[in-house]
């Protein structure tokens, strides 16, 4: 009996020893090997996107030729809850070297362990456009706290289907920006049977908040978004109630598609309007959601543009939502290879592989050594816009941690129509301080 | 002397030493797993902490602002309505059970029906009905098809009243109804038939059977299925919320576990999401602890 206990005894011993062993090596990752090639894990919550993960991959074949020393582990991870892994890797300063990131809210709250690029750029900082690079500056400026590399450059409005317009009697080059106009427009889709506009709102509301990025762009312009920075402006201001009441305007006269409530922005709603089905969408300008994804469903011929529907008290009338940049590359700061890391970030988001990039998806990728096709006439104009009448994206200035919430009591207001205006803009304006 | 004595004292048995090397390594895991997270989340409920870098010591801050939050007493509203069902989750399937019991024709497929939902699991049967409730899924479609044109137009997910019972229903009902109906059939096979053969020379029929001797006769397994339906309402709904309704519309289906989960993951605030973990730890504790009596009792008996 005692030799039994004894071996029973000694097998648990062992069996501690190699789980400690074991999990000391699992921590250690793939870093214990010190000689031989370097292997860069990136995470990306694009690659599994069918054709960008396809361009991800011939960039990585590309880097990985021109740098035998490197070995690129590209793995997909799901977009949904995406943040939240990082916050967990980033906790368990797990293995990562590289991952995809949004220059917003979502990104600049785990900043404190994104590495600072400043000094690794200063050959390469004049071939990035300033304004992409002030979004991915944790400060907001151009040349210093560049924690992001753009890959693309971003901002949102919204397109219309010429197609449809010409069902409707309507002018399809008359564009409707003007808010009556816009509202006429839309009472003609409807009474020709066609869905005026189309929103995914299911999960986030996407649908209403890219509308309402676009409005108050128009209503308050650079130093009145910026105001939401600081508590200078306040979700109680005129202009963000006036937004409201548009928004609500458009689901009241039943402009909307009835089920924007259980279908998602990202793909279903943007499927839908590729498709072929509505009048107006609120989409972005580069990457997803935008004029070649629209394009290659009905036409490039028949996709117009817009910034914003615009109020005829709007002070900034030709203001277009520019978030500087869209998604870039980020380098953990605790990564063993960060030289190689950083060549990555920066090979990925520019030349030959941004180009690719480009190409595959239709983004913009804001570095001067990718041209734009100038013979695209909507991605032109949409440049234009983005380069002349460029004001901050409204959503990428409130606190990041107010976002969510913010979603469910549009959901409420507008989807579901539970609470009241003055409910609704308290609630928010509650919220705001809370995470101001 | 004395300490000759004190050690023969703390001396332990052959038997004691070999059920503390078997015991060591499972108490180090709840140690590790189980005690230590609950009272570091105790500590992280007086902080103010993002999920990175060190913790900023805030003394009862988060249980003063979780208190004046209006989200943690709709959790609360939302999870005493899921409580409600617990009635109609556990009556039901010893109804089911009863009649099985009594004999069906084709009973082996009616169970075999009844328990799908249960093998499926909450994430499974949370995707399957958001599609099916969604305003282009296919039971619409079929409404649509029959005439009714406007059928897009009602959506259950999509108003907080209908949203919660149609949560309530799926995850308290639904899907408990299968393993409710076999646990239930294998505590009634455990009756003597002596009981009912004394009953039916009484006179009774067979829904006084049912009352009289059947549901006497599986007191503590009603019991215990009805304390394992709290404990699922209270702290094993995530993942049907997750996919059924995220929480929404608003707040009509956050409960105090998926608010957790929300504070903590989406809006960064680990230390004001650890102050509502504290509120679900007691309320897990009471279940906990009535169901450690109820065994306890049951044992005695």
């Amino acid at each position: 009996m005692k030799k039994t206990v004894n071996r029973i005894g000694c097998m648990l011993l062992l069996t501690v020893l190699l789980v400690s062993f074991s999990g000391s090596l699992f921590a250690q990752g793939q870093k214990v090997k010190s000689d031989g090639p370097i292997t860069l894990t990136v995470w990306n919550f694009k690659y599994a996107e069918e054709v960008a993960g396809e361009a991800f991959k011939e960039m990585d074949r590309l880097f990985m030729a021109q740098n035998p020393g490197i070995i690129i582990d590209h793995q997909a991870q799901p977009e949904s809850n995406y943040y939240q892994m990082l916050l967990s890797a980033f906790s368990a300063k797990s293995d990562l070297d590289v991952f995809l990131t949004h220059t917003d809210q979502r990104a600049w709250v785990l900043a404190e362990l994104f590495h600072v690029f400043d000094t690794d750029i200063v050959d390469v900082i004049d071939t990035y456009a300033p304004s992409a690079l002030e979004a991915c500056s944790e400060t907001k400026s151009p040349d210093s706290d560049i924690k992001i590399l753009p890959l693309t450059a971003q901002g949102n409005g919204i397109y219309y289907n010429k197609n449809n317009f010409r069902k409707a009697g309507l002018d399809p080059e008359a564009i409707p920006s003007n808010w009556n106009d816009f509202l006429a427009a839309c009472e003609k889709l409807k009474k020709a049977g066609i869905t005026p506009i189309i929103f995914g709102n299911q999960g986030s509301s996407f649908g209403i908040d890219f509308t309402y990025r676009a409005i108050l762009g128009t209503l308050l312009g650079t130093d009145g978004i910026n105001g939401f920075a600081d508590g200078s402006t306040a979700f109680t201001d005129k202009e963000f109630v006036q937004a409201t009441r548009m928004v609500k305007e458009l689901y009241d006269k039943g402009y909307v598609n009835v089920e924007n409530g259980s279908i998602p922005y990202f793909m279903d709603a943007i499927t839908d309007f590729q498709n072929g089905n509505g009048g107006f969408f609120p989409g972005l300008a580069s990457d997803i959601a935008h004029w070649k994804d629209f394009g290659s469903g009905f036409g490039i011929e028949n996709v117009g543009y817009f910034s914003a529907p615009v109020a005829a008290n709007a002070a900034f009338p030709n203001a277009q939502v520019n978030q500087g940049a869209g998604i870039g590359f980020a380098v953990t700061e605790y990564s063993p290879h960060l030289d190689a890391a950083t060549k990555y970030a920066k090979f990925m988001t520019s030349g030959e592989a941004g180009k690719i990039f480009m190409d595959a998806t239709g983004a913009v990728v804001p570095n001067s050594t990718i041209p734009v096709d100038a013979s695209n006439v909507v991605l032109s104009d949409i440049l234009r816009r983005l380069n002349t009448h460029g004001v901050p994206d409204f959503m990428n200035v409130v606190p990041g941690g107010m976002i969510q919430d913010f979603y469910n009591f549009m959901t409420l207001y507008f989807i579901s129509g539970e609470i009241s205006e003055s409910q609704y803009i308290d609630q928010v304006q509650k919220l705001y301080k809370a995470n101001l | 002397m004395n300490l000759l004595k004190r050690s023969k004292k703390f001396r332990l048995t052959q038997e004691a030493r070999d059920a503390w090397i078997l015991l060591t390594p499972l108490l180090l895991l709840t140690v590790g797993f189980l005690v230590y997270p609950v009272f570091s989340n105790f500590y992280y409920s007086l902080t103010r902490w993002k999920g990175l870098g060190d913790p900023v010591f805030i003394g009862l801050e988060n249980y003063t602002r979780m208190f004046q939050d209006e989200r943690f007493y709709s959790s609360l509203k939302n999870m005493g309505i899921l409580v409600l069902y617990i009635p109609l989750g556990v009556g039901l399937p010893l109804l089911i059970a009863n009649t099985l019991r009594n004999g069906l024709k084709g009973w082996k497929m009616y169970r075999a029906m009844l328990y799908l939902p249960n093998i499926l699991g909450p994430v499974i049967l949370g995707t399957i009905f958001s599609v099916m409730l969604s305003q282009v899924g296919p039971i619409t479609e079929i409404l649509r098809r029959i005439g009714f044109e406007k059928a897009n137009e009602f959506y259950l997910l999509g108003k907080s009243v209908s949203a919660i019972h149609t949560l309530s229903f799926i995850f308290v009902v639904l899907m408990r109804v299968g393993f409710g109906c076999i646990y239930f059939l294998a505590a009634m096979s455990t009756i003597d038939q002596n009981l009912y053969d004394a009953a039916r020379i009484d006179g009774t029929n067979k829904f006084q059977d049912f009352i009289h001797v059947t549901i006497p006769g599986i007191k503590f397994s009603i019991q215990f299925f009805s304390v394992l339906a709290f404990i699922e309402v209270f702290a094993r709904m995530y993942g049907i919320i997750f996919t059924l309704t995220g929480g929404g519309p608003g707040y009509a289906t956050n409960t105090l576990e998926f608010a957790v989960y929300k504070l903590s993951f989406s809006s960064y605030q680990k230390g004001y999401a650890s102050a509502w973990a504290v509120v679900l730890f007691f309320f897990c504790a009471i279940i906990a602890l009535i169901q450690i009596r109820l065994i306890m009792k049951e044992e005695m008996s």
